[in-house]
């Protein structure tokens, strides 16, 4: 089992947490920058994160800090942004296998960390602002990546269905922002993103691995203790409002499979409730979307409910045929109902509670995943482990889960479909 | 019963699992990770898409059977004369789930208690078919939606194409989950036919890897495996030729960008031959074409890739080494590529770029062995293809710099085919 997490103030809104886990094989170090998102630096920051991790002062091109990594034992560099309800996650990570599977005891551990600190401490600039060159293919990759949302309809459905139930709120904004947007970030510009970043934003550094971490630690509370930290950005997420009336989208494109996606508010604060509720509903191949549409009625080839207690919302995915849309809406709801009329047996409670217990408890074997799993916990302010949120469900009763239901609203139904 | 234990071992990691060739004709694979929460169990069998012929022992005709056939029966398994399987497994709170393959079918489970109880429940459903003409009627929409989510995905498509393109007769060429049209043509007595043949325990593996009492598991398996019925499949490998069927092959779909796969055809190989050319031919076309190297850094600052990597795709009688990407002109990338290999096979990959590669592939398998999934997997996989889990270990720890210029000089660079996938001029 690995170690409980320890983290402490290192500096004005830094923080370095360590999870070590002496069965994992390697170590991963992340460094997440979190800021609130917004229109005019999701692009921005996007970009900077490409840029900041193709090269350095050191490895001044790709192909050099490519090869260095790879005589690392495949050390993997990756910086990138993640978007979380209301807010961004700039992220920097190393991931390396533990000195003693290298085939001389190389110091792989400390090189790997020097190589992710060099990124981000001694960037490769030009007349005070990055390599322009750098920064247009960055750019470039950004603005690929934005138009290739396209190219997976699920996902892209999930993009859409994101923007409608949140509209007018931070959560609605891509991740990566606009194609527009990201056309306006140049050299110059990224470097004031990046000097932004290291001034202002909360800095959460999260160290899991077989390591125990004490040379990194000293090396990392060493480079970052250096940084000069103005006033840091506050960040939260709000629950989303419920619109007036329910907004539906139709959108067509040349497809084969119909995406059909229907997003609910909640006022509901009982976290617990919702996900032992969401289990129940449409969270696994037990759940009364899977067995009726799926199973019982052939509708589709998947029906899965998710839910954010953050923002308040509840969202159904199913993937159909054009002429089962209206179908497959309807029986959606109908199952609702039926969980707001407490159409579902105790045992359904108990295995619901089986299930999330075994997929919790399965966080303890991934060391990666509990890296990420306390990230979040540390965002949402509220750091409890795996086994924690197992007690807490543990104690969800019947009243609990019909008023979770109860509470779900429809909100936004959104539909891609082929085209006549 | 006393099963004879076979441990395999890797003194480099210092890591080992148990093989015992059951009674039953099963070979078992075990790999105990004391202070895990999990398990992670498969149920494999040796067939998947690419066995499309029937011929079992003693029969003389040969059966082609539609296409999506290995995948039908992977759907209709969890169906049962006494209900359905995912009712059981919920209960018990595993995540339960099943995968096909071109060359395997594996039934697995996850779980953090009540191993035992998910054995039972796997080794009984996966003996017991149950193929009524009611229930493969209704899987046939569930599977229709399955085939048109992955056609509506340009790099399934890509990829697909591009094995249509370099194969002339081997069924890899076929969508593993069949077509609209081949599904129809699927009944239940199909289905048993291919079960009965495929789905012999001597053609089967199960492989667990997590925290678990060996003893009690094969307890298990001696009390449910039933003996296998002695009859051998029997592989019915349709000739092919040399050269790639067609050079280039392309189609529009909505996407934003050009995509492209490239494959070089190559000979088939198996065991621990295979394996070696795997390892051998990532190291390779890493050296020469991945991110790397200058090549890469050039095409990239030219802007002609978006992105672009390099591996191997192989399988029972099937080896390519696959490019895949996106650009803005993939048939001038295919020309750049197909110089630039032409180029080092006498200007010779360079060695820096070589040592790094090898510690690269290296660190990979490294990687996995803290995970229980991936340890379960491995071991299934390695069975199948008759060599151990440890073996890419050793060769890539082996690799040397004279491996990959032999098999860089014996490259016929222009047997490949280039599949393409073009953004359609409208989208939503």
């Amino acid at each position: 089992m690995p170690e409980k997490i320890e983290r402490r103030e290192i500096g004005k809104g830094i923080f370095l947490s360590r999870i070590t886990d002496k069965r994992a094989k390697f170590n991963v170090v992340s460094i997440n920058f979190i800021t609130p998102i917004s229109e005019e630096t999701a692009s921005e920051y996007a970009v900077l994160a490409r840029i900041l991790t193709k090269s350095n002062n050191k490895y001044p091109d790709h192909a050099k800090l490519n090869s260095k990594l790879s005589s690392l034992y495949a050390a993997r560099l990756d910086g990138g942004v993640l978007g979380t309800d209301d807010v961004q996650f700039v992220t920097f990570t190393v991931e390396y296998i533990d000195n003693k599977y290298a085939f001389q005891n190389e110091k792989v551990g400390s090189e790997a960390i020097d190589i992710l600190l060099s990124c981000l401490f001694d960037p490769l600039l030009e007349n005070g602002a990055f390599s322009q060159k750098v920064t247009r293919l960055e750019r470039q990759a950004v603005i690929n990546e934005i138009e290739a949302e396209i190219n997976d309809k699920y996902s892209y459905a999930s993009q859409r269905i994101i923007e409608i139930l949140y509209e007018g709120e931070p959560a609605g904004i891509r991740t990566l922002g606009t194609a527009a947007q990201a056309k306006r970030v140049s050299a110059k510009s990224a470097y004031k993103a990046y000097k932004r970043l290291l001034e202002h934003c909360r800095i959460e550094i999260i160290c899991t691995g077989c390591s125990d971490f004490s040379d990194e630690k000293k090396i990392i509370t060493d480079a970052f203790i250096k940084l000069e930290r103005e006033e840091i950005f506050s960040f939260e997420s709000k629950r989303s409002p419920l619109k007036n009336e329910p907004k539906r989208i139709y959108e067509e494109m040349e497809v084969t499979q119909s995406q059909l996606a229907l997003g609910f508010k909640t006022e509901c604060v009982n976290k617990s409730a919702l996900k032992i509720m969401n289990e129940i509903y449409g969270g696994s191949s037990s759940s009364k979307l899977f067995i009726n549409i799926r199973e019982k009625k052939s509708l589709c080839y998947y029906c899965w409910s998710f839910v954010n207690c953050n923002k308040g919302s509840f969202s159904v995915r199913s993937g159909i045929d054009k002429n089962n849309i209206d179908k497959t809406e309807k029986e959606i709801l109908i199952q609702l109902e039926a969980m707001k009329n407490g159409d579902f047996s105790d045992e359904n409670i108990e295995y619901a509670k089986i299930y999330r217990r075994n997929f919790l408890r399965a966080y303890y074997d991934s060391f990666k995943h509990m890296g990420a799993w306390y990230l979040i916990r540390i965002y949402e302010d509220d750091i409890k482990s795996p086994e924690d949120v197992i007690e807490e469900e543990a104690r969800v009763n019947r009243e609990d889960i019909i008023n979770a239901a109860r509470s779900l609203t429809l909100d936004t139904v959104y539909i891609l479909a082929p085209k006549d | 019963m006393e099963h004879k234990k076979e441990i395999i071992e890797n003194s480099k990691v210092g890591e080992r699992y148990i093989r015992i060739r059951h009674p039953s004709g099963c070979t078992i694979c075990l790999c105990p990770m004391e202070d895990y929460n999990s398990v992670y169990a498969l149920f494999g069998v040796n067939y998947g898409s690419v066995d499309n012929i029937l011929k079992s022992d003693g029969e003389t005709n040969l059966i082609t059977i539609p296409d999506g056939a290995a995948h039908y029966i992977e759907h209709k398994m969890f169906e049962n004369a006494d209900g359905n399987t995912f009712q059981k497994f919920s209960k018990t709170g595993a995540n339960a789930n099943a995968f096909t393959g071109f060359d395997k079918t594996a039934y697995l489970f996850s779980c953090t208690h009540k191993l035992e109880e998910n054995l039972e429940i796997l080794l009984d459903f996966v003996q017991k078919p149950y193929f009524t003409d009611e229930n493969v009627e209704k899987e046939r929409s569930i599977i229709e939606q399955e085939i048109r989510m992955y056609e509506d995905d340009p790099a399934h498509r890509v990829f697909y194409n591009c094995l249509d393109a370099v194969y002339h007769n081997n069924p890899v060429r076929t969508r593993i989950g069949g077509t609209s049209e081949s599904i129809k043509k699927i009944n239940k007595e199909i289905l048993y036919r291919c079960y009965d043949v495929f789905y012999d325990l001597n053609n089967a593996v199960i492989s667990i890897a997590g925290n678990f009492d060996c003893e009690k598991v094969l307890q298990i398996c001696d009390r449910l495996l039933k003996k296998n019925s002695g009859h051998k499949a029997e592989r019915v490998i349709p000739d092919e030729p040399y050269e790639v069927r067609e050079k280039t092959i392309s189609e529009k779909l909505p996407c934003s960008r050009p995509i492209f796969e490239i494959m070089y055809k190559l000979p088939p190989l198996s065991g621990r031959e295979a394996a070696k050319a795997y390892v051998v031919y990532n190291a390779l076309f890493s050296c020469c074409l991945g991110e790397n190297t200058g090549f890469y850094s050039e095409m990239y600052e030219q802007e002609l890739i978006d992105y672009m990597n390099v591996g191997v795709f192989h399988g029972r009688d099937f080896f390519t080494a696959a490019i895949s990407g996106e650009s803005k002109n993939p048939s001038i990338v295919k020309d750049k590529i197909n110089g630039e290999l032409k180029r080092l096979k006498t200007a010779l990959p360079d060695k820096e770029v070589f040592e790094g590669i090898r510690k690269k592939i290296y660190g990979q398998i490294i990687g996995g062995l803290g995970s229980v999934e991936i340890r379960a997997n491995s071991m299934m996989n390695s069975e199948m293809a008759g060599i151990g889990a440890f073996d890419y270990i050793d060769i890539s720890a082996e690799l040397c710099y004279d491996d990959i210029v032999d098999a860089l000089k014996k490259l016929d660079v222009d047997n490949c085919s280039i599949s393409t996938v073009e953004p359609v001029s409208s989208g939503a």
